[in-house]
């Protein structure tokens, strides 16, 4: 029985020795390395297949987070005569100015898909110049109520291969005159979308065509659309480029500063007159398509961490201003004159300001 | 008698023990290994350095800088009189360690293309795959990359 | 005219003790150990390494202090040197980069020297202006790296360095 016992106790130091040692041992080593080696390795799983990242180098970065405040300086707003019983009226709008917040979350994130989810808020604010005086209900209902928008929208990138991929914009967003939470019809929501198929041909360039259902123009459209990224591997310069939505020419000082110059197509349809009486028959159902080129440069750098900041400044130029009927929100396109020529219920001017807009951003890793 | 159930006891007890500690070890050093990322850009060697693990840039499929035409070096690093280190050997995955089922947390990872150091947790979703979620303060915050494992086209013949 | 005096006086006892409790004094010191490994060794980075064991005791001259008493430690230069005798020289290698690693502190890289210029067995590297590693010298004991990036393979059966590094600690007063 003692030799037994003795054995086991041998036998448990044996069985213990290994791991004994290996607890002492922290200076673990590493292997030596033979770097020619890894030339010519292979996937450890058979059927593993390389996608196309949704990237490439050197872009400016995406925002997780975005916490904005836009401002434009003065111009004149001529809301056209609505018939024979509104008369047209100029007015002085001092500022345009509110915040802009937005999220953008990656949901699923895998080398074959990728999906985030976001959402925005968004309002403007018209200071005029003497609000009281205003009789059209246009300027009345833009001084007393602004406009807003919330929105969710989604972006899908489907790698197919090592070079080739689909992208889809999905977008849904509430635009009017309302206040919150009382906020207006969801049939008066807005949707968009765009589906593009592309080719990743480098780490420095991507490019895509597609189509899109878009109110960008302010009235619902359909048009092709070009996406092309590209950033130079021997200097500062690349291009950010989404036309017709939006082009930029992008000048890296470091990855931490970038400078870019370009121009953005801003724009919605907002249902009017969901918080007063300003608009009667037969202003009851319409929508603003307010659209604007915005020519700009823009200025990011990194603050601290994953915090960056964000300033632009340029001009906002007026590309649609005017209104139509849409009754029940059911709405149309005129796809350019080519499906429709249905007239606006007004054609309103505006003038071109100088606008800025900060923002303060965490953004992706 | 009384003896005969104490050393069954030992033993069994020491065997259990042993399983239980060697199998932790074993099943944390699954991540030891070369992986490469989904842009394919390079591919890199987890090691375990003391209790944790490690990972360095082994291969990168474009060594050489087209701007400088020398081999690429951390020109990004926050840390301007580290900007000369070589890429190649860079320790772009730091302080691992064996946390949760098949899950390696408290480590960090370095983006060498614009210089920041991110979060990170690791965790195997079958032997040969790794997911690498980067995040910024919660992990709601981030992204994560797909990481397949690579091995010696011989190796794979001879299974 | 007292009211005056005592509200200075106050003011001035209550910023002299935020001060001191502030205040700290900087230190030399410096630690020297051999960092080896086992061959052979493939062209690239190489990792050398060693375990450091920490004696606050003996790190500064005539001054006596505790983990709790070290505010920063900051690295003033490293320098490395080959062993006298060994075949091998500076011109074999086209980088080196220095690291510490612990079981409680991150991964810090402190000094690199790339290219290697020059021929000998010493180097004195660029050490890292922003590296803050006092959370190493609160622990038992840390591991230094040391990365050679070989020119050239090499079939030596081991290779040892002597890795000393410049310190400076700031401890509270």
């Amino acid at each position: 029985m003692k030799y037994v016992l003795k054995f086991a106790l041998v036998a448990m130091l044996a069985f213990y020795a290994p791991v004994l040692y290996a607890q002492e041992d922290t200076t673990t080593a590493e292997d030596e390395e033979d770097y020619s080696i890894y030339d010519d390795l292979d996937f450890a799983d058979d059927g593993t297949q390389s996608f196309a990242n949704a990237k490439i180098s050197g872009l400016s970065p995406a925002r997780f987070i975005s916490l904005g405040y836009d401002y434009q300086a003065g111009y004149d707003l001529t809301a056209a005569n609505v018939g024979e019983g509104i008369a047209p009226e100029t007015a002085t709008i001092n500022s345009t100015s509110g915040i802009r917040v937005g999220a953008n979350i990656p949901v699923v994130s895998r080398n074959d898909l990728l999906i985030q989810v976001g959402g925005q808020y968004w309002n403007l604010n018209y200071n005029y110049n003497d609000a009281s005086t205003l009789n059209h209900p246009l300027h009345k209902t833009l001084a007393n109520n602004g406009l807003r928008t919330w929105g969710l929208n989604s972006t899908i990138y489907k790698p197919l291969n090592e070079t080739h991929f689909i992208l889809v914009q999905l977008g849904a967003d509430m635009n009017g005159d309302y206040a919150v939470p009382e906020f207006q019809s969801m049939r008066y929501n807005r949707y968009s979308i765009a589906a593009l198929y592309g080719k990743r041909p480098s780490d420095y360039k991507q490019w895509a065509l597609g189509i899109s259902r878009t109110y960008r123009a302010g009235e619902l459209n359909y048009v092709p659309i070009f996406y092309y990224n590209y950033t130079s591997p021997v200097s500062k310069w690349g291009i950010e480029a989404l036309l017709p939505a939006r082009g930029h020419v992008r000048y890296s000082f470091n990855k931490r500063s970038i400078l870019m110059a370009g121009f953005e197509l801003e724009g919605n349809s907002y249902r009017l007159g969901n918080q007063s009486t300003f608009l009667s028959e037969p202003l009851d159902d319409v929508e603003l398509r307010r659209s604007e080129i915005r020519a700009r440069m823009m200025y990011q750098r990194q603050l601290v961490g994953f915090v960056w900041f964000a300033a632009e400044l340029g001009y906002r130029i007026n590309y649609s201003y005017n209104v139509d009927d849409i009754p029940e929100g059911k709405d149309f396109t005129r796809l350019f004159g080519i499906v429709s020529d249905a007239p606006y219920v007004m054609e309103n001017t505006i003038g071109n300001p100088v606008y800025f807009n900060i923002s303060l951003n965490l953004v992706s890793p | 008698m009384n003896r005969a159930i104490l050393v069954a006891l030992l033993v069994a007890v020491s065997t259990i023990t042993y399983s239980f500690l060697g199998s932790d070890d074993a099943k944390a050093d699954r991540l030891k290994g070369i992986w490469q990322p989904s842009h394919g850009k390079a591919k890199i060697k987890i090691d375990k350095i003391g209790s944790k693990y490690y990972g360095k840039i082994v291969w990168l499929k474009e060594p050489i800088d087209p701007e400088t035409k020398a081999p690429k070096v951390d020109k990004n690093n926050p840390d301007e009189s580290l900007r000369s280190t070589p890429l190649k050997g860079y320790r772009i995955l730091k302080d691992f360690e064996y946390t949760d089922e098949d899950e390696w947390s408290n480590g960090t990872i370095y983006d060498p293309e614009n210089g920041s150091t991110y979060s990170c947790v690791i965790k195997m979703t079958d032997e040969n795959t790794l997911d690498i979620r980067g995040y910024i303060g919660i992990k709601t915050l981030g992204r994560t990359d797909v990481w397949k494992r690579l091995e010696m086209p011989s190796k794979k013949k001879s299974e | 005219m007292m009211k005056f005096f005592r509200f200075y006086a106050l003011v001035f006892s209550v910023v002299a003790l935020l001060a001191a409790c502030g205040s700290t004094e900087d230190f030399d010191a410096s630690i020297q150990l051999d960092v080896s490994a086992e061959g052979p060794f493939f062209s690239g980075p190489n990792t050398l390494q060693a375990e450091y064991t920490v004696n606050l005791k003996s790190l500064i001259a005539n001054k006596e202090f505790t983990a709790n008493d070290i505010k920063e430690v900051k690295v003033k230069s490293v320098t490395i040197k080959i062993p006298e005798g060994d075949a091998i020289g500076i011109d074999s290698f086209n980088n080196v980069v220095v690291q510490l690693a612990s079981d409680n502190a991150p991964m810090t890289n402190i000094a690199i020297l790339n290219p290697i210029n020059g021929n000998g067995n010493e180097l004195t590297l660029t050490s890292s202006a922003d590296a803050e590693i006092e959370d190493f010298f609160k622990q038992e004991k840390f591991i230094v790296l040391v990365d050679w990036d070989f020119k050239e393979d090499s079939m030596r059966p081991e290779m040892h360095s002597n890795v000393k590094i410049d310190l400076v600690f700031k401890l509270k007063q």
